[in-house]
């Protein structure tokens, strides 16, 4: 993660803005709600105003006359906090009582004077809300309009409070789940922080299993699977240094012999003299360079690598493998024979690794096997890829046969200038590709045989 | 030089006893191939496909038959043509 940002930020901001969010649609639902219930609380007092402004009314002889005594206008002015105003005004468009200026209602379309109609607007740099009413009569066609206003001081001040008290405890809500939020992620986090303190408090040699103390689903999947990793890094390890143990132990003995060999040829005066301790010192050089490549196999066969396992043809490289090895079973008139095999058999592996496991085989086959022998090699490709090489050779006796696919295990009294890795490499190749190795004896030619099953990876 | 047989790639002949030993072009060819490999495995697509550049392909059988033959003309030479069974052929010089 490139932008390193914290769970419990990330968790605040994802709970508080959203909770926010709600509290200010809230708001808005609560303004159009409060507003309404308010307007029609004091709309009915308006409305009583103008029905009182409207018994005024009188019609003598088809005229029409306001007369307004004192104590109705009482009840406009015993108000404090709002000012109250009225107009009455006639069809003919005759100023019949109160202030001239006070707006009416316009609309563009036909207006229904069925209903009092109410409205907002400005009158004296104020905000006003008016009502106003028609009056028909009976006796004349004249018609009479009733508007009332009042400044809205007490619906704003009962609005600002209805508001305040509903929106003050939300606010207070989301603040309190904020900041208890913010106390549970700190607690709810606390075994994270735990666990890193834990794992930094380590020394790099420690890979003991991290404790299964944590309570949390969450923080138990990181630990197992950190522990998985440690457990393997202690495999790789430990496998690492069994092996570097093994190589120095098995180098040791060949040097010793090369600089005893050395001492001796230098003990020599005459220079044929010398020719035997010389001509052994080659072959231990040369045994070296066997053992020491070996061991370079063996160290790439680990399965701590890293593989990428290509298709490979394995009749292709059987036929390359046992092409190479005929000049050396030729040395010894031995006879390597490829029975026909299917034209190509495609695997996944490693074809560096598939050739040394083949040329592990046949190599011991060739140095193991009798004086002008018989090597048979069989390539299948059903039921699974299979290769068995089979010899005439001394075979390995039964109880032999698991310790031989061990590493530096030589069968006690056996010839030749082996190491007791070429087998072991042959297995460890064949586990990485999860093929199986059988040692049995040959039915056909009575000597060793070997059969790689190649079940797994079967390239398409 | 293999057993008695040594071969001159320049002059494209092969001389017994320092005298040219006659051989077809296709004869040539393959003891050609099997002589500049001795002691090698050669297989028979290779041969197959040295003889091929003549004409027509070149059926395992027909280069059967051209090892017979010259399995037939240098064994008195000193040399043989062993098979490999699976892989191919390869020239050795005989052990006497």
């Amino acid at each position: 993660m490139i932008n390193n940002k914290s769970l419990k930020t990330a968790i605040l901001f994802r709970l508080v803005i959203p909770l926010l969010f709600f509290v200010i649609i809230d708001a808005v639902l609560s303004y159009f709600v409060t507003t309404h219930f308010v307007d029609q609380a004091y709309d009915r007092w308006l409305l009583d105003s103008v029905n009182s402004l409207a018994q005024e009314i009188k019609i003598n002889n088809g005229q029409i006359s306001v007369e307004l005594p004192p104590a109705a206008l009482e009840m406009f002015n015993w108000d404090e906090q709002d000012q109250t105003y009225f107009k009455i005004n006639s069809s003919r468009n005759l100023l019949l009582a109160g202030e001239a200026k006070l707006p009416e209602f316009s609309t563009s379309g036909e207006m229904d004077w069925s209903q009092p109609v109410f409205f907002n607007a400005r009158f004296n740099a104020q905000p006003v809300r008016i009502a106003s009413m028609r009056m028909v009569f009976s006796d004349t066609d004249e018609v009479v309009y009733i508007h009332v206003a009042e400044t809205m001081n007490k619906r704003n001040a009962m609005m600002v409070d209805i508001l305040l008290s509903d929106l003050l405890p939300q606010l207070a809500l989301v603040l309190i789940s904020g900041i208890y939020l913010f106390s549970g992620l700190n607690r709810g986090l606390q075994p994270l922080h735990t666990l890193a303190k834990q794992i930094a408090g380590r020394s790099a040699r420690d890979l003991n299993p991290i404790p299964e103390t944590h309570v949390f689903i969450e923080v138990k999947t990181l630990t197992d699977t950190i522990n998985t990793l440690l457990q393997q890094l202690t495999d790789a390890i430990e496998t690492q240094q069994r092996f570097i143990a093994n190589a120095a132990h098995q180098l040791r003995t060949p040097l010793a012999g090369l600089k005893l060999q050395a001492e001796r040829a230098l003990r020599e005066q005459d220079i044929h003299a010398m020719q035997p301790a010389l001509k052994q010192l080659q072959t231990s050089a040369d045994r070296m360079s066997h053992l020491t490549s070996q061991l370079l196999v063996l160290a790439k066969s680990e399965p701590i690598n890293h593989y990428e396992l290509h298709p490979v043809d394995l009749a292709e490289l059987t036929r390359q493998v046992c092409i190479a090895q005929v000049p050396k079973a030729l040395q010894r008139d031995m006879e390597i024979s490829l029975d026909n095999p299917p034209a190509s058999i495609m695997i996944l592996g490693d074809e560096i690794l598939l050739t040394e496991l083949m040329t592990n085989v046949l190599d011991n086959a060739v140095t193991y096997g009798h004086q002008a022998g018989n090597i048979n090699v069989k390539l299948l490709d059903k039921p699974a890829p299979m290769l068995i090489i089979e010899d005439d050779g001394p075979g390995i006796a039964e109880a032999e046969r698991a310790k031989v696919l061990e590493r530096f295990y030589r069968i006690p009294g056996s010839s030749g200038d082996g190491c007791g890795l070429g087998l072991a490499i042959v297995k460890e190749i064949a586990e990485l590709h999860h093929a199986d190795v059988t040692l049995a004896k040959s039915a056909e030619l009575g000597g060793l045989l070997i059969k790689v099953e190649f079940s797994g990876l079967v390239a398409d | 030089m293999v057993g008695h047989l040594c071969l001159d790639t320049t002059q494209q002949r092969i001389l017994v006893y320092e005298e040219a030993f006659h051989l077809t072009s296709g004869e040539y060819k393959v003891l050609e191939l099997l002589m500049l490999q001795t002691g090698k495995v050669v297989t028979k697509e290779r041969i197959a496909q040295r003889l091929a550049s003549d004409g027509e392909g070149i059926s395992d059988n027909a280069v059967e038959i051209y090892i017979h033959r010259l399995r037939k003309r240098i064994e008195r030479y000193g040399v043989m043509i062993r098979t490999v069974r699976g892989l191919g052929y390869l020239l050795v010089a005989a052990h006497d």
